[in-house]
């Protein structure tokens, strides 16, 4: 047995590898230097570092002793005297381990060793155990003194403080890497969104996108194809992060190379073809949900498509309301999916909205999904000013001020700033000006997005009433022969209300004079025959003065789905 | 409306162009009454380019018809299509007056009182 090194000796190594703790970023080399001197400063036959390692906190051995380094030793959670001291936090410093029942020999350790006494002590940030130390076999005596147990956890500290330092600096480069990262996906990302406003002719494209996390999953596209026609929509790629993004890079690439066949495809068909694009380059079990929108302004139609998002709200003038869109599967799913569109006039609103389940789902600090109340609120508050989204937007932050967004959100609106047509017309009652009023109804008509079929049958039932009110109504000699006609609409039907101050005839002269069609000797009450069957209503009589007709003819076959 | 007058071989035919209304029946009545009192065989309307017909056009139709009923005059429509198709049949004359897609149809039909 050798004398114990002198105090001020093992002090003055304590603070050389002191030094060398804050100078080195590697590891190994400084588990290594660590345990070479806590060996000369414990003097002692081995001294072992066990650290957790991986997610089962097994503590793999680091020692002096080079074959067990070569062996990958590990000590399994909780057995032995360092799993004892791990668990526990406390020292353990006995002379004769071999008799203690907390013994474990792991049975990869090949080594020669014999171990008799051993100290061990936890290696602690706080209430945190980082690992432990052990200094086995003292070579001054038959155990370690408490002198000896004192320097040893002095050791310790200092070491503990530095893995916590090296720990903290490998955190942080990872960290910084996946900042990295997802800063340059997030760049990529970005780079297939379009601008996020955008006039195109009298057709306004605005769009909120809030993603989650700095990688999210929903995207939002417009196209201006031939013809005039707008393609646009919003997406939701399953899951986050950079798959996602790739996905999300995908669905917007694929969208905006398809987009030109809905110059000559209906909105469904596009949906299709999309979708067995998509089957074929994405993964098992990823999918895209997609709400799209054809807004074709020369016929002031809107087709909807609409898969796997909540259903596209639009405002009527006076109120938001979700559009009545058959759902559809998301894409990426199935190549044999089928899809539905639905189709409505233009005019059917100033405003429309598609957005993503993000905004729904927000939740506030009480829990609240904006869903549950607030949604409706939020869009009833926001009203049909052109501002609407910026009011929404404010009013669902406002919402969700404090709490995490669990999911991207994304709004895509669109406004039609077409200057309506006018819905009265004011004539001289002449044959000659008939025209004006077919003119007038086509007008009205093309701008409200009916169909031309529809339409015919409006222009030829006034310009029937018109006839008979110039030939009829008033007398061949009259000079002033005014008439005015106002035309309107709600979502079932289309109304007009035609005035003259000629000598009109009533509900009852209708139902005499209508005659059915026929090549006998008298030739009249055609005219009337054909208002009879192009509307659902008709009402003839006297208001004040003035001769009223009004014509009310039902839209269920104006504008089919 | 322009309408113009045709004469072929075996029949006249008389081609409306544009909106045939109110405004365009004195004109196309005059032209008609003209070939009453021309006394044809064979008249023929062509609407193949007219884009709106109301019933006071169809009422010379039909006035030509009862006409040609008593004249022994063959008498048919040709051309009819889009919205003047629509017209047409809610006015109902398919029932009883001959009509026929092209003027070339009926030019080319040998009887056409038996095509109604």
């Amino acid at each position: 047995m050798s004398n114990p090194q002198p105090i001020e000796s093992r002090q003055s190594v304590l603070l050389e590898v002191a030094r060398r703790l804050s100078s080195t970023h590697n590891l190994v080399e400084l588990v290594d230097h660590i345990l070479k001197r806590s060996r000369e400063v414990m003097d002692c036959e081995v001294c072992s570092i066990l650290l957790p390692d991986g997610p089962s906190e097994d503590l793999l051995i680091r020692s002096t002793l080079d074959p067990i380094n070569a062996m990958e030793v590990r000590v399994p959670k909780g057995k032995g005297i360092a799993g004892d001291v791990y668990a526990t936090k406390k020292v353990v410093n006995i002379e004769d381990a071999l008799t203690d029942p907390r013994h474990f020999r792991p049975a990869a350790d090949k080594s020669d060793l014999v171990t008799r006494a051993m100290v061990t002590i936890p290696l602690l940030d706080g209430e945190r155990c980082l690992g432990v130390m052990q200094a086995i076999n003292p070579n001054h005596g038959a155990g370690f003194t408490a002198q000896d147990v004192e320097m040893f956890e002095t050791f310790g500290s200092l070491i503990a403080v530095t893995l916590m330092r090296l720990e903290s600096q490998k955190k942080a480069i990872v960290e910084a890497e996946t900042r990295q990262q997802l800063s340059l996906a997030t760049e990529i990302q970005n780079s297939f969104l379009p601008a996020p406003q955008v006039r195109l002719g009298d057709i306004a494209v605005e769009s909120f996108y809030e993603p989650a996390s700095e990688v999210g999953g929903d995207f939002f596209f417009w196209h201006q194809i031939d013809d005039g026609k707008i393609l646009l929509g919003v997406g939701d790629v399953c899951g986050k992060g950079l798959p996602a993004a790739l996905d999300m890079a995908r669905g917007t690439t694929l969208i905006a190379s398809t987009a030109h066949l809905c110059v000559s495809m209906n909105l469904a068909d596009w949906m299709a073809t999309l979708n067995q694009r998509l089957c074929g380059v994405m993964k098992a079990g990823r999918f895209i949900a997609i709400n799209a929108m054809l807004v074709c302004p020369k016929t002031r139609r809107v087709h909807l498509c609409c898969a796997g998002l909540p259903g596209a709200q639009v405002f009527d003038g006076k109120t938001w309301k979700e559009v009545p869109a058959p759902g559809n599967a998301p894409l990426g799913i199935s190549c044999a999916a089928r899809y539905r569109e639905h189709a409505l006039p233009l005019s059917s609103g100033r405003h429309w909205m598609l957005f993503t389940d993000g905004i729904l789902e927000v939740q506030n600090s009480t829990g609240e999904y904006f869903e549950d109340q607030a949604f409706a609120a939020a869009l009833q508050k926001a009203d049909g000013g052109d501002d609407f989204l910026k009011h929404i937007v404010e009013q669902w932050r406002a919402f969700a001020q404090g709490s995490s967004y669990q999911d991207d959100a994304t709004v895509l609106t669109i406004t039609d700033h077409t200057p309506p047509p006018p819905a009265d017309l004011a004539l001289t009652c002449q044959p000659d000006s008939l025209r004006l009023v077919r003119e007038f109804i086509e007008t009205w008509a093309a701008w409200h997005g009916l169909r031309d079929e529809f339409t015919g049958l409006l222009v030829l039932g006034c310009d029937e009433v018109m006839s008979n009110i110039c030939k009829y109504a008033y007398c061949s000699t009259s000079s002033e022969r005014p008439a005015c006609c106002r035309i309107e609409s709600d979502a079932d039907a289309v109304r007009i209300l035609i005035e003259h101050h000629g000598e009109g005839i009533t509900n009852e002269d209708f139902q005499k004079l209508v005659a059915p069609p026929s090549t006998g000797q008298r030739i009249g009450g055609l005219g009337l025959h054909v208002i009879s069957e192009i509307f659902d209503r008709t009402d003839f009589r006297r208001d004040e003065g003035k001769s009223v007709i009004e014509l009310v003819k039902s839209l269920s076959a104006a504008s089919p789905g | 409306m322009k309408p113009t007058v045709r004469t072929h071989p075996n029949a006249v035919v008389i081609e409306l162009e544009g909106e045939a209304d109110l405004a365009t029946v004195p004109e196309f009545q005059n032209l008609v009454r003209q070939q009453m009192k021309a006394k044809v065989k064979r008249l023929i309307i062509d609407f193949a380019k007219v884009t709106f017909v109301n019933t006071p056009v169809w009422a010379v139709v039909v006035e030509y018809f009862q006409h040609a009923s008593g004249a022994g005059t063959e008498f048919a429509l040709s051309g009819i299509q889009g919205r003047v198709e629509a017209s047409f049949k809610i006015v109902r004359l398919g029932d009883f007056i001959t009509h026929l897609p092209s003027v070339e149809d009926a030019l080319n039909t040998a009887d056409l009182t038996s095509k109604r």
